[in-house]
């Protein structure tokens, strides 16, 4: 019973999955007025419960060409139903001006046939920007009535290798959260070179300032056929509050808003690469501008098996560095009298007003093999000048070389040209150096050490001459010079002091203090008495201090006599007392 | 028994050190090894790879080796970078100003990108002695003429006398020379690495000329503005602006 219930919900399903099967169709173009020459994307959106949707029958657009540019699928499984869709996109490009309508467009699925509805398109000379539409939710493409991009060409035919210079210009009047950011269309078929720099300036249209940032591309088409510059983007914030309408709630949200990011995209453009016109002459190696060629040598004698460069420089305008000139066409050229070697190339690329230019040199290494005057022939340089559409030449002048008979044998050995039987020549190349197979390390000293110790012996000479100077003058005024020095040799001589010999002690002590005396008072030593202490300190210094002068006097005089008379031990505490006693002294005869 | 502890804790990082540093001079030699292997082998840009990974270890470690610089120059160059190549040449002649192959090479260089017209005479002549050898010198003289100026002081002897006029003269005129080295050598100088558009201003200026520089030319930067630098084109005698990226800074 089971079984069988289960069996009819299994055909019931199916069934109804069988009926209920429709298949979709929808068209929408991204814009309904476009210029002549524009290009019009027209999406074709085929849905349906079925893994197998048909493709779309596109009516006959005699008003518009016609390209594919690819389909994308969608496939969902919800609750074991599949839906899937397909959208089929074509570019449509305009052929005439007018109103027109692109007819429906039919799909059969089981027999029966679906439509979309007539879309209607009118082209015009140019677009108008307020009828361009967003093609989803922030993304627009085109004119946008604030802020915009454009990328056009300065032409939509040219030859392989000839310059297209595609500009891209992003138009803004509304201030920009961010700093946009670009993304600059695809290029396949095409070698890219950019035209620095970026240009910003200010330009009105209809009335309203924009500020616009321009980027100009060079391109040089690298095969024939039809190409497509593909779609420019700038993403960028923006407020997202309306300035006009102030009492909205928008207005005030601004405060809290971080704004909206929009993503503003260009419109592809479609090139056509015309093919070089047949027959390409002889010796045309696919150079395509305006040329001149000059050729001139570095010497013009030089000795046989010595080796000179032959530069050929080709200066114009095109794509500079495409310019070739094979090895073999020198070799060609200069015949059997040269040994010719790989040409070493430099490049000099100008774009003065968007232009790609320049000039681009061979210094090719030629080594005569017989001496003799001998004559490079002219060079003759084919390209094809995409202005008059014809293959014009440059020929450089002829160039004589003397060369004297060989002296010496060269060293270092290289394969020659291949038309030549011989194997190998000598001749010597530059090359660089070897690599060190070994390294040392270090620890890099700051630079500015040697710049700093160079005040030293400035500053040593400096002291030495200050201290000089100083020692004069107090020379000068002997009796100050003794008096200053009197306090600092005193306290040097006590602190040498031997303690252990009674004796010497106390005439260590005694010495010191005459001698502290006699500096001051500017006598001898033998002089200092009573007498004199007397008449250089009576009543200039305080009266105790003076009387334990003439008492320490008369002590230490009777301690040199008779050392016995007090402990060793106390010797030390009597240095400290005459240490002290002296400095009182020395503080108070500075205020004298 | 805590001092113990902390002698014993002392003595491991002490060995965890130096081991570190056994252990990277180790890996350093053998991958120097490597790379030389690979460069007579021909696989400059294998080669290169392990130079530059040595250079950033040395980086790290703050030392420099002038080998290692030279090598790198010279695995830039057989890759055809001309413009790196005479880069880390100047930087390998800046510790090592009379070494014969650096010379040779960056001459060389110099010689093949068409910029061997880059220095003036002074220039050329103050480039005789490098920055260290000039200020070394210049110690030297002034040492002796100070310390004869010192002996005049307190001798009346004729050579002393002679000895500081012979050195006060020569004590000038490297000391001019000094002079003009530093602000030479204080230059920021940098090496274009990628040939590259040289500007008439910052692109955030609306003007249109630019002139192709190409790569291996040395500059003055004379200031820099967001991400460009304004220089000047010691070989074209040039001013413009120039992408900081494409300018590898030598001396700053």
């Amino acid at each position: 019973m089971r079984k069988f219930i289960i069996t009819i919900n299994l055909i019931i399903w199916c069934l109804s999955v069988k009926l209920f099967s429709e298949i979709n169709i929808s068209a929408s173009v991204d814009k309904n007025i476009a210029a002549l020459n524009d290009q019009i994307t027209l999406h074709v959106t085929v849905s349906g419960d079925s893994t197998n949707i048909p493709y779309p029958k596109i009516p006959a657009l005699s008003d518009f060409q016609i390209y594919s540019s690819g389909r994308s699928q969608n496939i969902s499984i919800v609750n074991g139903r599949i839906n899937s869709s397909i959208t089929f996109s074509y570019i449509l490009v305009p052929k005439r001006i007018g109103e027109f309508e692109i007819p429906p467009i039919t799909v059969e699925y089981q027999g029966k046939i679906y439509e979309t509805q007539p879309i209607k398109i009118k082209v015009e000379k140019q677009t108008t920007s307020s009828q361009k539409l967003p093609l989803e939710k922030n993304v627009y493409r085109g004119q946008k009535k604030d802020i915009f991009i454009e990328t056009f060409v300065d032409k939509r035919k040219a030859y392989i290798n000839e310059q297209i210079t595609l500009t891209f210009r992003f138009y803004t009047k509304i201030p920009l959260l961010s700093q946009p950011q670009y993304t600059p269309p695809s290029t396949t078929g095409f070698i890219t070179e950019d035209l620095p720099p970026q240009r910003n300036y200010y330009t009105i249209i209809n009335g309203e300032r924009y500020y616009v940032n321009e980027i100009k591309t060079a391109l040089f088409p690298t095969s024939a056929g039809k190409f497509t510059i593909g779609e420019a983007t700038i993403k960028c914030l923006i407020e997202d509050f309306d300035i006009d309408d102030f009492f909205s709630d928008d207005f005030f949200r601004r405060f809290f808003s971080t704004g909206k990011e929009i993503v503003l995209k260009s419109e592809p453009i479609e090139i056509t690469v015309l093919p070089l016109p047949e027959p390409q002459p002889q010796n045309f190696h696919g150079s395509i501008g305006k040329y001149s060629i000059v050729a001139y040598l570095d010497k013009s004698e030089i000795s046989q098996n010595e080796t000179i460069f032959l530069n050929i420089k080709i200066t114009g305008t095109g794509n500079i560095k495409s310019v070739s000139i094979p090895k073999s066409f020198i070799e060609e050229i200069l015949g059997r009298n040269f040994l010719v070697y790989d040409p070493i190339i430099s490049l000099d690329l100008k774009k003065e007003n968007y232009k790609v230019s320049g000039n681009k040199t061979f210094k090719v290494p030629i080594t005569p093999l017989s001496a003799g005057t001998l004559i490079i022939p002219e060079i003759k340089f084919i390209y094809f000048n995409p202005d008059t559409s014809q293959y014009e030449i440059s020929i450089s002048k002829p160039l004589n070389l003397k060369v004297a008979p060989a002296s010496t044998q060269p060293s270092l050995a290289i394969r020659s040209p291949s038309y030549l039987k011989q194997q190998y020549q000598k001749i010597e190349l530059e090359d660089i150096r070897y690599i060190f197979e070994n390294f040392r390390t270090k620890k890099p000293y700051p630079k500015n050490f040697l710049v700093i110790i160079q005040i030293f012996p400035f500053m040593f000479w400096l002291g030495i001459v200050t201290y000089n100077e100083y020692k004069k003058r107090l020379l000068k005024d002997i009796k100050k010079y003794r008096a200053s020095r009197a306090y600092k040799i005193a306290l040097l001589k006590l602190k040498s002091i031997d303690i252990k010999d009674k004796k010497i002690f106390w005439e260590k002590i005694y010495e010191i203090f005459s001698d502290y005396l006699a500096d001051k008072m500017n006598l001898t030593k033998e002089a200092i008495s009573i007498d004199e202490i007397n008449k250089f300190y009576k009543n200039k210094i305080p009266e105790n201090l003076y009387k334990n002068i003439t008492s320490f006097w008369e002590e230490i005089n009777f301690y040199r006599f008779s050392p016995s008379k007090i402990e060793v031990q106390n010797l030390k505490e009597y240095i400290q007392k005459v240490s002290s006693l002296l400095k009182t002294l020395e503080d108070e005869t500075k205020k004298i | 028994m805590k001092q113990k502890k902390y002698r014993i804790i002392k003595v491991f990082l002490i060995f965890l050190f130096f081991s570190s540093g056994f252990a990277l001079e180790e890996s350093i030699n053998s991958l120097f090894k490597e790379a030389v292997t690979e460069y007579k082998n021909g696989n400059f840009s294998v080669s290169l790879e392990k130079f530059l990974h040595i250079q950033k270890e040395l980086e790290k470690n703050k030392i420099i080796s002038a080998e290692i610089l030279y090598n790198i120059g010279n695995c830039y160059f057989k890759i055809n970078k001309p413009g790196y190549a005479r880069f880390y040449y100047e930087l390998a002649k800046f510790y090592k100003y009379h070494d014969k192959n650096i010379n040779y090479n960056l001459n060389l260089v110099k010689k093949l990108t068409n910029n061997n017209q880059e220095d003036s005479f002074i220039d050329q002549f103050i480039n005789l002695l490098s920055f260290n050898e000039t200020f070394i010198l210049l110690f030297i003289l002034n040492l002796v003429f100070f310390a004869s100026l010192v002996s005049g002081m307190f001798s009346t002897s004729r050579i002393i006398k002679w000895v500081k006029r012979f050195t006060f003269v020569l004590f000038l005129i490297f000391l001019t020379l000094a002079i003009f080295k530093y602000i030479h050598d204080n230059r920021k100088t940098g090496i274009v690495v990628e040939t590259t558009d040289l500007l008439s201003a910052p692109a955030i200026i609306p003007q249109t000329k630019s002139v192709q520089i190409n790569e291996a030319k040395k500059v003055i930067v004379l200031s820099e503005k967001d991400e460009y630098y304004a220089v000047f084109v010691l070989q074209d005698k040039i001013h413009g602006w120039i992408k900081k990226d494409k300018v590898g800074i030598i001396k700053s």
